[in-house]
């Protein structure tokens, strides 16, 4: 791949004298819509968030403060939920395995959207491992090893699966922001995550669903040569600074969205560069994101998920 | 059935043959005994007419013990006279002197053209398209055919060609009878084809004869130079992207001769002396190389007999090496290489045969490889004892290749049948992708691994027959039938192709004509982009996949307008249908996606494409050019993209115009100026956005961000969103210095005259302001250069 971006730069040297200039956007379509957006997390308290579709050049806030946000299971309602900040409608009912939840959110001027989602049942991580020393490569002249990361579960035959696996370094930064580390340049995938078609994309977490391994123990194993990390407002988990594994059992609309999103971002196409465009050339064509939000866009989907923490075993030391 | 028609025909023809004497021969340039391709001959008695084939023969047939007159035409030559008196089947060769060329631009032969059951054909004189205006001192056939009506080029500065809305893969381009693969140079800014060293370019767009199949939208046939047979010529040129040098001499005067030509790209030069110049201990250095170097022998075996030998090969070549660059704890040094470089080797051999004075063939034996490569290469060495104790060496390769073997024969059976036959078989092989990757370190073996997408072999066949014939003094046809076969792992695709042109003449000055082709194509191409980049990867059909195909109508008519006004004037209608075209699954990439490129792309997609091309041509007089323009629609339709709904092409243009305007001063100072507009490309713009929860991490200048909310875009469809129309004025002016046999051309060019900012691609971004508004990247504001050429 760096080959392919030193003949971008070759390229660039032909563009003499390459300019920008600001131009209309033409045609762009005014209708906005409500954006319900709700990830049910078992034993957790249910959290919506509504915004509303924008102009690209919208540049100001596109949180609904002011929506009716309902909360219903099947035909029975629970409860309004109450607005907390940025478009943030909350509950202290706590999302169930097993449950099917329905969130609907209307707003004057907007068409009410809603979306439905059933919470799945956790799986059980059996065995985790973080390893390094395995795997070696060169890079800028230097030999370095590939992280190794490994996990073990069993898969519930009675049921169609679907799964997201996270390796992650998270360590409390701030009294309000937890650093995130999540390694997200798989250079050996496991045939399982392989199969998904997604490690192309760069995905910091591996979607896979039980179609090739129903009912039979998994053991996932990947290398990975770099990592993404930033500062987040919320935890991943609610556990000390380290190393974590953690095993979602997510729904099959978290499943789909989650792949839709990952394809999404990947052609998002959103650089000025010219550099980065020529090599977005290399990219597909834009891709739809999934949404199960009627009359609108947003996802609603769930999950459960346990975790290990790991230790780094270095074989090289 | 329908053989033993072709059959009854056949008999028929030779029967009425035997009737008559011919005279038959070649028409060669005087000056360099190089045969003339495309000439016209007139018998002023017979009031009929015909042109030399792709070799330069030509025959008639005339009733016994008569006296004939021939007129012999070509654009940049002398009209020649010949009358000669029959009394038995003569050999006649015929001698072209050069003329008034600089004075003549046209791009079709207008009287052939109004009696000859021919259309949609555009052919380009090499001579003179010197004189117009050039990209960076670059003259470049593609970006002349641009300039055609149903031509239209891709992205700025491109010169890959999209012929009556067909893609860049559905042309076939033959370099001396072998076909090419991909013909640009630094991502398509310039193509392959030296002009030095091309003598015709013939594009058909519509109306394909018979022997001509394997794509969907155009032919292009290039023919290069033979060599000079009677002395050296040469000709030096020097521009702002590359040096030229062609030789043509003979071998044997009169017998055999030679034509060597050179282009070499300066920028590695300038690269390698600007890192030397930042620093003289340099361990470091980059640049891009690209070089051309076409060769031809032409022998004549004997009257009847003769052989060429034709090669070409091209090559870009973007590098960076580093050397003795020491580990961190200066134990070690390492030695890195890492380039992208693609090319074509293309040769030929052909032999012409005259079986008789009606029966003309022609073998051809050839190869065409194109590759692609990316490889990066370290070696570890240790610092004290220079013992090399580490390699690594990873890559990607692609690569298609050809032999080919064809025979084509022309027979003249009478002055109202001019006969086509002959067949080719293709034997390929495609290796789309194959990645390798090997580690060595402390001469340990730690990895070495290849992964490829499964090798493809496949056969193509054709055989062909067609008959040009005239029907009447008015009425003239060429009808024809290509059968086509593919096999490829096991499975047999097999296609017959017919073919029809007919041609009315209304008055000598007006005709109407119309033509039908259907045309299929083993080979798809999967183009990752529209930059034009190598990395787009040639496939063939598969079990899974099958040939493209296309169904094209076309209806022209052709007028000579009133002398004085020097103005000839073609319209154009078309109507083309094309199934089982491919392209990337929503999202997906070569690069993106898992698995073989079969499971990332869709098949089965139509496309449809009409419109109307107008061409009004001055040929003659002091002030000469075109004006073309194009009107039409073209669109895409796949069950899995856009939701099953039709999109317009990414190269929609509703609108085409070109406008050529030449100005002959005098033999020292020729003016030349081109427009051109365009309707903007189609392409795929969010027009709305939203927030979903989805983990991110975004890149902000410096730092990254996290957020458990990520921006999303809303698309309305697959190509919603027009582009800014594209348009801009280039200028040139030549400087001609004749002193005896050495000409001296300096040439002086702006491109982009008056700098209108024409987008490459559009993307959004935050003003100074900090409001979000969309931008346009251009690539060439205004572009001035120099080009001096030297002839001997």
């Amino acid at each position: 791949m760096r080959a392919i971006h030193l003949y971008i730069q070759g390229i660039l040297c032909l563009l003499l004298a390459g300019c920008s200039k600001e131009i209309t956007l033409r045609n762009s379509d005014p209708v906005s819509k409500l954006v319900l957006n709700c990830i049910l997390i078992a034993d957790e308290p249910i959290v919506a968030n509504v915004s509303h579709t924008a102009n690209v050049t919208f540049n100001e806030s596109m949180y609904v403060n002011n929506a009716i946000v309902e909360l219903w299971t099947g035909n029975t309602f629970i409860e309004e939920m109450k607005y907390t900040k940025d478009g943030e409608y909350t509950t202290q009912v706590r999302a169930k395995e097993g449950m099917s939840y329905t969130l609907k959110a209307r707003v004057q001027g907007y068409e009410q959207v809603e979306g439905t989602d059933s919470v799945p049942k956790s799986a059980r991580i059996i065995d985790s491992k973080y390893e390094k020393g395995d795997h070696p490569y060169i890079s800028a002249g230097e030999l370095e090893y590939y992280a190794d990361y490994s996990i073990v579960f069993n898969d519930d035959p009675k049921y169609v699966n679907f799964y997201e696996v996270l390796f992650a370094f998270q360590m409390k930064d701030t009294d309000s922001t937890y650093f995130i580390s999540l390694p997200s340049v798989c250079r050996i995938p496991d045939p399982v995550i392989d199969d998904e078609g997604l490690i192309n994309f760069f995905p910091e977490t591996y979607i896979f669903s039980d179609q090739r391994n129903n009912g039979s123990g998994f053991n996932i194993e990947m290398s990975f040569s770099a990592s993404s990390s930033s500062s987040f407002t919320k935890p991943l988990i609610n556990g000390n600074d380290g190393s974590y594994t953690i095993l979602r059992t997510i729904s099959k609309n978290y499943y789909v969205f989650l792949k839709s999103w990952y394809i999404h971002r990947y052609n998002l196409q959103l650089s000025s560069s010219i550099t980065e465009m020529i090599y977005e050339g290399l990219t597909g064509n834009p891709f739809p994101l999934y949404t199960n939000v009627k009359n609108g866009y947003g996802i609603v989907a769930a999950y459960s998920q346990t975790f290990l923490k790991t230790e780094l075993i270095d074989h090289t030391k | 059935m329908m053989m033993k028609l072709l059959l009854l025909m056949f008999s028929l023809m030779v029967l009425h043959s035997s009737a008559q004497h011919t005279i038959s021969g070649f028409v060669y340039d005087s000056a360099t005994s190089e045969r003339v391709i495309g000439a016209n001959l007139y018998v002023t008695e017979l009031k009929t007419g015909t042109s030399t084939n792709n070799y330069g023969f030509y025959a008639f047939n005339v009733a016994k013990s008569d006296s004939i007159t021939i007129m012999v035409s070509f654009v940049g030559y002398k009209t020649e006279v010949v009358r000669i008196y029959i009394d038995k089947n003569i050999r006649r060769e015929i001698s072209l002197s050069q003329g008034i060329q600089l004075k003549e631009v046209t791009i079709t032969s207008v009287s052939t053209s109004l009696s000859k059951p021919i259309i949609s054909i555009l052919e380009l004189p090499m001579k003179q398209i010197a004189y117009l205006p050039k990209l960076a001192g670059e003259t470049d056939i593609m970006r002349v055919f641009q300039l055609m009506p149903g031509v239209q080029m891709g992205k700025e500065g491109t010169s890959g060609i999209y012929v009556r809305g067909g893609s860049p893969d559905q042309n076939l381009i033959l370099l001396d009878d072998i076909p090419m693969y991909y013909v640009n140079h630094i991502g398509g800014f310039i193509s392959v084809f030296n002009p030095n060293a091309i003598n015709s370019a013939t594009l058909y767009k519509g109306g394909f004869p018979a022997r001509y199949g394997g794509r969907l939208s155009s032919i292009l046939d290039i023919r290069m130079k033979e060599g000079n047979m009677k002395e050296i010529k040469g000709n030096f040129s020097i521009g702002i992207l590359s040096s030229k040098l062609t030789l043509e001499f003979p071998i044997k005067k009169d017998k055999t001769s030679a034509i060597i030509s050179l282009r070499r790209s300066i920028f590695d030069l300038v690269t390698r002396g600007y890192f030397l110049l930042l620093d003289p201990e340099s361990k470091q250095s980059a640049g891009y190389t690209i070089y051309d170097l076409n060769a031809k022998i032409n022998h004549k075996i004997s009257d009847k007999d003769h052989l060429y030998f034709s090669f070409y090969s091209g090559h870009d070549r973007l590098f960076s090496n580093q050397r003795d660059f020491d580990s961190y704890d200066n134990k070690f040094k390492f030695n890195s290489k890492r380039y992208t470089q693609w090319g074509n080797t293309v040769f030929a051999i052909r032999w012409n045969h005259i079986y008789n004075n009606r029966l003309f063939g022609n073998i051809t034996i050839g190869y065409t490889r194109f590759y692609y490569n990316i490889i990066a290469n370290a070696n570890k060495y240790v610092t004290e004892t220079h013992e090399k104790v580490g390699v690594v060496n990873t890559g990607f390769n692609s690569t298609v290749s050809d032999g080919i073997t064809k025979a084509d024969f022309d027979y003249y059976p009478s002055n109202k049948h001019h006969v086509k036959f002959g067949g080719t078989l293709i034997y390929h092989k495609y290796n789309p992708s194959s990645n390798f990757s090997k580690l060595i370190d402390n001469n340990v073996t730690l990895n070495d691994t290849t992964f490829n997408s499964p090798t493809i072999k496949a056969v193509e066949m054709s055989l062909y027959a067609e008959d040009e014939f005239t029907v009447s003094d008015a009425l003239s046809m060429n009808t024809g039938i290509r059968f086509t076969g593919f096999v490829v792992d096991g499975k047999k695709y097999y296609s017959p192709e017919p073919r029809f042109t007919a041609n009315y003449a209304i008055s000598s000055n007006s005709s109407l004509k119309a033509s039908y082709a259907y045309m299929t194509q083993p080979i798809h191409l999967l183009s990752n982009s529209g930059v034009g980049l190598p990395a787009d990867l040639w496939v063939p059909a598969t079990v899974n996949i099958k040939p493209e195909s296309s169904h094209q109508i076309v209806l022209g008519f052709l007028h000579r307008l009133p002398e004085k006004l020097g103005l000839d004037l073609t319209v154009e209608a078309f109507y083309k249908h094309m199934a089982d075209l491919i392209d990337f699954k929503e999202g997906l990439s070569f690069f993106s996606g898992k698995g073989d490129w079969q499971n990332k792309v869709e098949s089965g997609g139509k496309g449809e494409v009409f419109g109307v091309e107008v061409l009004i041509e001055k040929k003659e007089g002091k002030i000469t050019g075109w004006l073309a323009y194009s009107l039409s629609r073209n669109t895409r339709q796949f069950a899995n993209i856009n939701s099953g709904i039709r999109y317009p092409y990414v190269y929609d243009h509703t609108h085409d115009i070109s406008l050529v305007v030449n100005q002959y001063v005098n033999d020292h100072i020729t003016l030349s100026a081109i427009w051109v507009y365009s309707t903007g490309n189609a392409i795929t713009m969010p027009t709305n956005k939203n927030l979903v929860s989805a983990m991110t991490f975004y890149d902000v200048g410096n730092y990254i961000i996290g957020s458990y909310y990520s921006e999303s875009h809303i698309y309305p469809g697959k190509n919603n969103y027009r582009m800014p129309a594209y348009h801009r004025l280039d200028l040139s002016c030549s400087f001609t210095r004749h002193n005896g046999k050495r000409t001296k051309v300096w040439s002086i060019d702006i491109y982009n005259a008056y700098c209108r900012l024409n987008p490459f691609y559009l993307y959004f971004d935050k003003n100074k302001a900090g409001d979000i508004k969309l931008y346009s990247f251009s690539l060439f504001p205004i572009i001035p250069s120099f080009s001096y050429s030297y002839s001997f």
